[in-house]
């Protein structure tokens, strides 16, 4: 796909609070010692420096034919929540990033070895890394939308969230070329490795006023 | 085309301003959306030469060309194949804008996509795509090249040697950098500094980013390193949206404000990036005037009093080693020599010990690695780029390529983003013209071997002989002494008792002579017994030498230590930090970790019950195995304390004082102490008849439904099923409802638990439920997983809950409602 672009060998960032509530810490309630905090920390760390952090950006034009759908390099898709999200918008960004095949293994080490307290940590660790990656490539579609006097809309959105239908994933998959970063849709809609995730954001030219935006996502 | 000198010359003379922005500046001027700038403004030349002429009547001295997206890639996406042509055309647009006097940079980007190992971009094919750009600049009459906006170390690299492979014009190389004051891809200003300056950029510096008052930090990290003129291009301000317009908000008086300061930082060459107009440059140019600041005395490149420094790179962090800074210890192990497991792993192309290598020399204290692939039956030089592609994502560590192949050596250098360190260069004739110039070309550091053609000289002074005259010939390509480290040549002191004295004083003599010193210990002790110990007080004894990086197995009992030790007794390790932290050890964790443990100290019960608490297993054996002891009786310890306690656990984590890692902690201690006691339990005591726990337990099938992989939300269910006495029949996750109904039929379940992380395979919950049904099975199901409901679980008679612990709680409601048992230690 032209204008595809491929990021591998990612830096994984590990974003400690909120992994923490990821886990059910809730501030001024739960007990958790500065020692504990540490190990926490460190075992977190481990997680997210086993994630072979990689993904996949593209920009495409898009029209909405019809208040819910939207129709974008050659695919059609049924939702008012993704329409109302693209709202005031005439592109938009597909994106994808995965933690890698090894982690998964890792993970079903821990669980069969029944280290199931490391196995959360582990879990919700590079559950939030892989996450935090989206958060990433917007930054950096930002950065160059900068240059163009444009910017993302203010919300990405998931295929799986509101009415946007899980297979709209086969699309993605598709579109971004995922398989050449070994993750696949099984027969289920569920992305392996499991610590994948798929997004669309919307792409706003930075010249449309706040009541253009409000009239259009009526 | 000035020529490089010149610029340099005049740099050295005092600081350069740049220009502001382009891109914003043609908006304003009438730029469509959706159009390609470049192209834009070659169809209207006068808007193109009005903004830079104002640029130039502002006061800028240096000016870019509009060729930010005029690379190939860019240009094909609006279907230009010329890009010589473009590059050349705007070249000349500018150049008779702005006539002769004004510095023309040729402007150079990002090509969008990522250059491996950080993207799909091949290094080579990156490198030719910037190379036709900078041709067309080139011929169109660019005095330097500007390679502007990279948030990818790599592709900053592949332009640069396009760049240079074109001729070897002055080149400017500004990163962008986030607010955490990294690159988006993480490599901090001063990685990208220690790489790009050492592989050949003639100015470094920070582009966009931020506003000046950020930028000016991270400029300040960068000036100690800098060998070359620094730049500054902040932008006006961070963007900020405001009714619908993205804004930069800093206004030219402000930012202009700002220029003294940026050359006091060390820079000579600023301007503006995102948002900044000709007013913003007029006004840093007022400033700079009336602050004086306009010479050469504060450039950074040229500040006299600082250290030597040996830096090195990986495309994340910078690695520096000062005369005063603690050893480095290089780990040696990814190397296949005499290493089994690894040597069937890279024959098999795979690199996963490489990584895990990497990650426990990392852990045990190495500041890089070495990496070797010197092996019978592999191509060493796609091994090792191999292992460079893995290393780059999976560790942050500088790489040392370890090769005796000249050719190797140099793809390897040439992929690395970073600055390497090349193991080793030494006089043996042939190589060393062979391989020196790769180097420089690369600038590589290198270790370098004290050899002559006729084998190792003898006495210090002889191998001192040996390495001015290497030097002098690196020299001539532009080292110098800080880039390289002297290997002081360890032989055996078995067999050359001398030998290790002559070790010691070469290093002394190359500190001396401000070179850095490295050793590979281990051999001194070959042939001998308790070799740890020889090469632990050889090491203790190389350092008060000067010795500043050692290759050795970081993991070693002896090293690690010795290591620390002598860097607090050289004054490496200032107030001892990174000593007591090594032996400090762990905070105490026990007492401070809830305060809930009951009293403790001596009393068993207070002991087990804080052990499951606390999550810990092997005090939990403890205190179990010193009650029995005791006279305690096993059922006692289960159903008195035990159960209590993790029954305390359940209700610390409904308050939400516990979360889940607490949680799993004090089940998996909990689980351990069942495992203690089972055997003890089984052997029927007087009066047990009617004991709960001899009945049989209650059973229950557990699984994740078909075509899902979500295991761990059920495992958890699993885990703390067990731990409240049931028996539990685990079939794993994507079990088709076939299986999960034989397991039935066989294990005759009290309860079926089913898990199911997505919309799209709950369906196979009710399925099962009606096919258990059918085969005429009674078990309740219970259902449950990210995405499951109540209402929805009720929708077909199945029972819900949202958490391991909700779920044994609604199991032993769900038998005791059936007469099953007895209400569980729950209620
Ligand atoms: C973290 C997370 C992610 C992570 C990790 C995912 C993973 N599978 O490892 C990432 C960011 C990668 C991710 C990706 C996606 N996610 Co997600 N994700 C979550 C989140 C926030 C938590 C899941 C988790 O790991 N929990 C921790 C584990 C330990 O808990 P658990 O498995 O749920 O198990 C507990 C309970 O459910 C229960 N339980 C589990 N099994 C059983 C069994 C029985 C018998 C009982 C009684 C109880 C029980 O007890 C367990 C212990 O407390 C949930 C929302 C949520 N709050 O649950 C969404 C959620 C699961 N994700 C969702 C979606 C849509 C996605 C994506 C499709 C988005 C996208 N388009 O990319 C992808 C798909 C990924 C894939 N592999 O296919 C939706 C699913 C909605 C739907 N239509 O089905 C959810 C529900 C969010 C939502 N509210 O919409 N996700």
């Amino acid at each position: 796909m032209k204008g595809l672009r491929v990021l591998t060998s990612l830096r994984a960032e590990l974003p400690f609070k909120e992994t923490l509530i990821r886990l059910g810490y809730v501030k001024q309630k739960s007990l958790l010692s500065a020692g504990e905090e540490e190990a926490l920390r460190a075992e977190a760390e481990a997680a997210v420096d086993c994630l072979d952090l990689k993904g996949a950006i593209l920009r495409l034009p898009f029209s909405l034919s019809g208040p819910a759908t939207v129709e974008a390099g050659g695919c059609r898709w049924q939702s008012r929540d993704l329409a109302r999200s693209l709202a005031g918008c005439r592109e938009l960004c597909l994106m994808a990033a995965t933690g890698g095949a090894g982690f998964s293994e890792q993970l079903d080490r821990l669980l069969a070895a029944g280290e199931m307290k490391k196995a959360v940590i582990w879990n919700a660790a590079a559950s939030e890394a892989v996450d935090a990656a989206l958060d990433r490539f917007t930054l950096l579609i930002n950065r160059e939308l900068v240059k163009e006097g444009k910017r993302t809309a203010p919300h990405r959105f998931s295929p799986g969230f509101g009415d946007l239908d899980l297979w709209v994933q086969k699309d993605l998959v598709r579109l971004l070329n995922l398989e050449t970063l070994g993750v696949r849709l099984n027969d289920s809609c569920i992305l392996t490795p499991e610590k994948s995730v798929t997004a669309i954001i919307g792409i706003r030219s930075g010249i449309m006023s706040n009541e253009e935006i409000r009239e259009e996502s009526k | 085309m000035k020529n490089k000198k010149e610029i340099l010359d005049r740099l050295k003379k005092g600081a350069l301003l740049l220009d502001g922005a382009m891109g914003t500046e043609l908006q304003k001027q009438g730029l469509p959306g959706g159009v390609s700038p470049e192209l834009w403004a070659l169809e209207h030349p006068q808007v193109l030469s009005a903004i830079q002429r104002s640029y130039r009547e502002a006061g800028s001295q240096g000016v870019y060309t509009c060729t930010f997206g005029a690379n190939p890639v860019k240009l094909g996406d609006y279907h230009r194949e010329d890009v010589e042509g473009v590059n050349r055309d705007l070249a000349r647009i500018s150049r008779q804008a702005l006539g002769e006097t004004i510095l023309l940079g040729g402007d150079i980007s990002s090509t969008g996509r990522f250059v491996e190992p950080f993207g799909d971009l091949p290094f080579e094919e990156a490198a030719a795509l910037f190379r036709r750009q900078a041709r067309g600049l080139w011929e169109g009459g660019v005095d330097f090249f500007v390679i502007e906006t990279q948030i990818d170390i790599q592709e900053a690299r592949a332009a640069l040697l396009g760049v240079k492979e074109i001729g070897d014009p002055f080149t400017l190389v500004t990163m962008t950098f986030e607010k955490d004051g990294r690159t988006l891809n993480g490599t901090t200003p001063e990685a990208a500094l220690i790489t790009l300056q050492s592989l050949g950029a003639d100015a470094v510096g920070i582009n966009c980013s931020t506003g000046p008052e950020e930028m000016l930090a991270l400029i300040r990290r960068m000036a100690p390193l800098a060998r070359v003129p620094l730049a500054a291009k902040p932008n006006a301000g961070m963007p900020r949206l405001e009714g619908g317009r993205t804004v930069f908000p800093m206004g030219p008086e402000e930012f202009g404000r700002f220029a003294p300061e940026f050359i006091r930082a060390g820079v000579s060459l600023f301007g503006g990036c995102c948002g900044t107009t000709p007013e913003h440059i007029r006004r840093a140019r007022e400033n700079l005037q009336s602050a004086g600041s306009w010479g050469s005395g504060e450039a950074a490149f040229l500040r006299k009093d600082r250290p030597k420094v040996f830096a090195l790179s990986s495309a994340r962090e910078a690695l520096v080693s000062l005369p005063g800074s603690p050893l480095t210890i290089i780990g040696e192990r990814i190397n296949p020599t005499g290493k089994k497991a690894l040597q069937e792993e890279l024959k098999a192309g795979k690199t996963a010990l490489v990584s895990r290598m990497a990650r426990e020399q990392r852990d045990a204290g190495a500041g890089m690695l070495d990496i070797n692939a010197g092996m019978p039956g592999i191509n060493e030089g796609e091994t090792l780029l191999r292992i460079i592609r893995v290393l780059s994502a999976s560790s942050s560590l500088p790489l040392c390529v370890d090769s005796d192949n000249p050719e190797t050596v140099e793809q390897a250098i040439r992929l690395y983003p970073g600055r390497a360190l090349v193991n080793s260069l030494s006089g043996e004739p042939g190589k060393l013209e062979r391989l020196l110039p790769a180097l420089a070309k690369y600038g590589s550091a290198f270790i370098l071997l004290p050899l002559t053609p006729g084998g190792i000289p003898e006495t210090a002074p002889e191998r001192m002989a040996v390495v001015r005259e290497i030097f002098n010939r690196a020299q001539g390509l532009g080292y110098r002494e800080e880039d390289i480290l002297v290997d002081g040549l360890v032989m055996t002191v078995s067999s050359l008792p001398n030998a290790p004295v002559q070790t010691l004083e070469t290093l002394k003599l190359a500190r001396e002579a401000g070179f850095g010193a490295v050793l590979g210990l281990s051999n001194v002790s070959f042939g001998l017994p308790a070799r740890e110990w020889i090469n632990g007080a050889f090491l203790a004894m190389a350092c008060a030498a000067g010795l500043s990086f050692a290759i050795a197995n970081p993991a070693g009992e002896i090293l690690g230590p010795v290591k620390a030790a002598s860097d607090l007794l050289l004054g490496r390790d200032p107030r001892g930090g990174a000593f007591l932290k090594r032996f400090a050890g762990l905070p105490a964790k026990a007492p401070e970790a809830s305060g809930l443990g009951a009293s403790g100290g001596g009393d068993p019960e207070g002991g087990i019950t804080e052990a499951i608490l606390n999550g810990e297993k092997e005090s939990l054996l403890q205190e179990l195995g010193r009650a029995l002891e005791g006279g305690r009786k096993p059922r006692d310890l289960l159903e008195g304390i035990m159960i209590p306690a993790i029954l305390r656990v359940g209700d610390l984590f409904d308050q939400k004082k516990f979360f889940l890692p607490q949680l799993m902690g004090s089940a998996e201690a909990m689980q351990e102490g069942f495992a203690f006691l089972e055997p003890l339990l089984k052997s029927p005591e007087p009066g047990d008849g009617e004991s709960p726990s001899l009945r049989r337990p209650p059973k229950v099938v557990l699984a994740t439904v078909e075509g899902d992989i979500h295991d761990i939300g059920k495992n958890i269910v699993a885990l703390l099923f067990r731990n409240y006495g049931f028996q539990v029949i685990d079939l794993g996750k994507d079990v088709p409802g076939e299986r999960i109904a034989e397991a039935a039929l066989k294990h005759r379940p009290d309860l079926v638990g089913l898990s199911a992380l997505m919309t799209t395979t709950m369906p196979r919950i009710p399925e099962t439920a009606a096919r258990l049904k059918s085969l005429g099975l009674g078990a309740p199901v219970l259902a449950g997983g990210a995405a499951v409901t109540r209402e929805w679980a009720e929708s077909f008679g199945a029972y819900y809950a949202a958490d391991g612990i909700q779920a044994v709680r609604r199991a032993q409601e769900l038998l005791a409602a059936a007469g099953k048992t007895e209400e569980g230690p729950a209620s």
